[in-house]
């Protein structure tokens, strides 16, 4: 019984130290006009790798459940840091919009971060790694191809 | 179906021979005896079947000796006769005068030892503990309201070979956690099924705390009486009755969350302060029983996006209708509405939702309605007739999005439940136990759609008692149909044996089997959480179980033990799972798990001193769950779980403190992980609450306790369930006040 008190004082679960955390920042560029509205702007970090439909990205948002980070942002240029648990692959991070009433089908990824290629890119990052100058370019007259099924 | 009606008929034909052969107590052609008594459970007013009444005569000698009927009741004649000396199982010794007139009703005290009390669950009826051949736990009023418990849920976690996940009880690892959609344990109240008709989850903050007597806990499979959901066990939570002079009783308590440890965790908005009241009445006016309470609770929480509103009320009548005849009716409500959290944004934010605005924003309303009434009707000397009816009303909604004003979930489900059940001693030495049963199930969702479902059963249990052996030999069929999909049925056998060997020491050992019927909310659930669409499952076949467990007891005036071993397979398990689904992945339900557990418990009670100045209790659970076929450990059960209590009275002041330990989950549900960011992060759990009360007299000489208690004394923090931080310490003054 003792013992099991002695391990009590462990105060069990904890934070990771900061020392460890991973984080990823940048800008966050805008150019050209949006064709349709601007409902919602949020950067978003999606770590499961399926599924990828926009129902379940806004069924999440909408549940206050969220398998991504998700931050609104505003309509003009700005930076962003975001902290990420290391040696976790993250499917891509990127910008999303909503661009119309139906908040279950009504979106799309107007950016990605590691755009090569213009499309999503996973990415995992060590623990304590600081990865900044990830920046995003919303081209609203140029989207990118989608990762989304609707 | 065709078994369900054969089981009816039988039922029938039993109660008709039954009132054939011994006659409505109006026509008894005994009814001449010059004397006619009852005995009676004092606490229950419920008749006491099987007691001995030594009738004595003046200087005390034996005259000749009586065994009361089903329905308490016993007939002699006067002459010579001065006293009778009553006995039975698990009751007081009592001696009364022979009265003046030619009635008699004698009320018999509980628990003249430790550990032997008196149950209605396990066998459907009044029974000593240790007649049962199946563990037993009981949690009493005193102890669960001496923690000042915000829901029921709480006070299940102290009782031994129990652990609560999120809504979910979970018995000897039988449950597991299943997103809040079905019940593996049978929850009960007053003997009525209380599992919402959409999730069959168990609403525990309806429930009336001030009104509870005490919970009793039968552990291992019991559909051959209960039907559907006794898969790991049954729940029942007994309401007082209405004393019969007037009483009241209020409570207040005021308390607070302690800060966190991790400045990262910490979230200057959350208020983490709590406050309920709580006030009840009951009385008897002529010889109708009144017995109502209010409760109204606010807790700000402890984590961002989780504080609640909760208000309930619950209110009872009883009434005889005739010598014969007794009514009871009850009406609940509840209401709640709190935030949405459901997980944490991250193990650096472990207080904070993972979507803090649509937490904070998107709350949830509940609303809950249960009205429930039982005649009991001692038919002839041989035969209690018990009809019950419940209907029990869920509803709950959340907010529109926080964006877009979109709807949110929400649904409205009611069960309406019939019960007809009889309690025959034909023979001296068989009891018989028979019912039968309806529910009808009603939901209107967006998660689940509208559905409707129909279940019939039919029970027959026939206790032998050739002392000091009793055996039980039950069976139950169950029929279940949902719109007008095909039935599913089940036949439920179970068989049992005690052995009294005396001077305290007694053996069981037992056989059961157990089913739940797929819930609604699992067949026809069509929506997406998380990120994840859930679709529906409408081939769904139901869980089978059987568990058998051997165990003993002994028992003396200051030390109670309690040993067994047991074993449950359960086939069909429904679990939740990844599918391709129109070329995108899903989850969706699937009966899927075959799985075995296999344990053993202990449990000490001990009071050094021969009273309740000092009483120590000591429950040790181990359980090696895992599936069948993968071999790979089961989700979501804790392979040791010890907990202990003590509590010491000093005068007016009473001492008590609670450790419990919950080893890892070895394993837990992989969409979760998924879905939740740092899921995986769980710990061994170690909590110590500790408490001090102090009894004083108030105005008017009203008696007024104080107590203050610390809860997670330690602050540890662990999770229950993935991504929840379980309550952290936190402080609790209550005053309580009775007259």
């Amino acid at each position: 019984m003792l013992l099991l008190f002695g391990q009590s004082c462990d105060k069990g679960l904890a934070p990771i130290p900061t020392s460890q955390l991973s984080s990823i920042s940048g800008s966050i560029h805008f150019t050209g006009l949006p064709k349709d509205s601007v409902k919602i702007l949020a950067l978003v970090l999606v770590q499961p790798p399926a599924p990828f439909t926009a129902a379940s990205l806004i069924a999440g948002f909408n549940t206050t459940v969220l398998p991504f980070v998700l931050s609104t942002i505003s309509f003009s240029d700005t930076t962003y840091t975001i902290t990420v648990k290391p040696d976790s692959t993250y499917h891509y991070l990127g910008v999303a919009q909503n661009y119309g009433y139906n908040l279950l089908s009504d979106w799309r990824v107007v950016a990605f971060a590691h755009d090569d290629l213009d499309s999503a890119q996973s990415f995992t990052l060590k623990a304590g790694e600081q990865r900044i100058g990830v920046d995003l370019t919303v081209r609203f007259d140029s989207l990118p191809r989608q990762p989304f099924i609707k | 179906m065709k078994k369900i009606l054969l089981i009816v008929i039988i039922f029938f034909i039993l109660a008709d021979n039954a009132l054939a052969q011994s006659g409505r107590v109006e026509t008894d052609n005994l009814s001449t005896l010059p004397l006619s008594g009852f005995i009676k459970d004092k606490k229950t007013q419920e008749p006491i079947g099987g007691a001995t009444i030594d009738i004595l005569s003046r200087d005390k000698q034996s005259l000749r000796k009586q065994i009361t009927k089903v329905s308490g009741e016993f007939r002699t004649k006067k002459d010579g006769v001065a006293f009778f000396h009553i006995t039975s199982l698990g009751y007081k010794d009592t001696t009364v005068t022979l009265p003046n007139g030619n009635n008699l009703v004698v009320f018999l005290e509980q628990k003249p030892l430790l550990g032997e009390d008196i149950i209605v669950t396990a066998q459907k009826h009044t029974t000593a503990t240790q007649d049962v051949p199946i563990s037993i736990s009981i949690a009493k009023s005193e102890e669960i309201t001496s923690r000042a418990p915000e829901a029921i849920d709480f006070a299940l976690r102290y009782i031994p070979g129990v652990t609560v996940t999120e809504s979910q009880v979970n018995i000897r690892g039988s449950s597991g956690y299943a997103r809040s959609v079905g019940s593996r344990v049978l929850f009960l109240l007053d003997g009525m099924p209380f599992l919402s008709a959409d999730n069959g989850d168990i609403k525990f903050d309806a429930l009336p705390i001030m009104n509870v007597d005490h919970i009793e806990v039968v552990k291992g499979a019991g559909s051959a009486l209960y039907g559907s959901n006794a898969l790991g066990g049954v729940i029942n939570v007994i309401t007082r009755k209405p004393t019969d002079s007037l009483h009241g009783a209020i409570s207040a308590n005021i308390g607070t969350y302690d800060q966190v440890k991790y400045l990262d965790w910490r979230i200057p908005s959350v208020g983490r302060k709590f406050a309920s009241l709580e006030g009840g009445l009951t009385g008897t006016i002529g010889e109708t029983g009144l017995l109502g309470s209010f409760a109204a609770r606010r807790n700000e929480g402890y984590r961002l996006g989780d504080d609640s509103y909760k208000s309930s009320g619950f209110a009872k009548v009883t009434t005889p209708l005739s010598d014969h005849d007794r009514f009871e009716t009850s009406v609940l409500l509840a209401n709640e509405n709190h935030g949405g959290f459901l997980y944490w944004k991250d193990i650096n934010h472990a207080l904070m939702p993972s979507d803090s605005l649509g937490a904070v924003n998107g709350r949830i309303h509940s609303f809950k309605a249960n009205l429930q009434s039982s005649l009991q009707s001692i038919l002839s000397d041989h035969f209690i007739l018990t009809s019950r009816a419940s209907i029990l009303y869920t509803n709950f909604s959340t907010d529109a999005s926080v964006v877009g004003g979109l709807d949110g979930p929400h649904s409205n489900a009611t069960n309406y439940n019939l019960q007809f059940e009889g309690n025959t001693d034909l023979l001296d030495s068989v009891y018989l136990t028979t019912g039968i049963l309806g529910l009808y199930q009603s939901v209107n969702s967006d998660l689940f759609q509208t559905h409707h479902g129909i279940t019939l059963g039919a029970f027959a249990q026939a206790e032998y008692k050739i002392s000091p052996l009793i055996f039980t030999l039950g069976v139950r069929a169950d029929g279940v149909r949902y719109d007008d999909s095909n039935s599913l049925g089940s036949i439920s056998p179970k068989f049992g044996v005690t052995f009294d060997v005396g001077d305290g020491l007694n053996f069981r050992g037992s056989v059961g089997t157990g089913f739940r019927a797929p819930t609604i909310g699992e067949k026809y659930i069509d929506q997406t959480f998380s990120g994840f669409h859930v679709i529906p499952s409408p081939d769904l076949t139901p869980e089978k179980s059987y568990s058998t467990e051997i165990g003993g007891s002994f028992r003396t005036q200051n030390i109670f033990l309690d040993g067994a071993i047991f074993y449950s397979s359960f086939d069909n398990l429904i679990e939740a799972h990844f599918v391709t689904s129109k070329g995108t992945e899903a989850i969706q339900f699937e009966n899927l798990t075959k799985a075995e557990i296999f344990g053993h418990e202990e449990v000490i009670e001990f009071y050094p001193l021969s009273n309740d100045d000092l009483s120590l209790r000591l429950g040790y659970t181990y359980v090696f769950p895992r599936d069948r076929v993968t071999k790979q450990i089961l989700n979501f059960r804790p392979r040791h779980l010890l907990q202990s209590r003590i509590e010491t009275k000093l005068g007016a002041f009473t001492f008590s403190s609670d450790f419990r330990y919950i080893s890892k989950y070895e394993s837990v549900d992989p969409i979760l992980i998924q879905q939740v960011p740092d899921g995986a992060s769980r710990v061994d759990a170690y909590i110590l609450d500790a408490r001090i009360a102090y009894k004083a007299l108030g105005l008017f000489a009203m008696p007024v306790t104080f107590s203050f208690q610390v809860q997670n004394l330690l602050n540890y923090y662990y999770v229950e369930i993935v991504g929840n931080i379980a309550p952290i310490r936190n402080f609790t003054l209550r005053v309580e006040t009775v007259f």
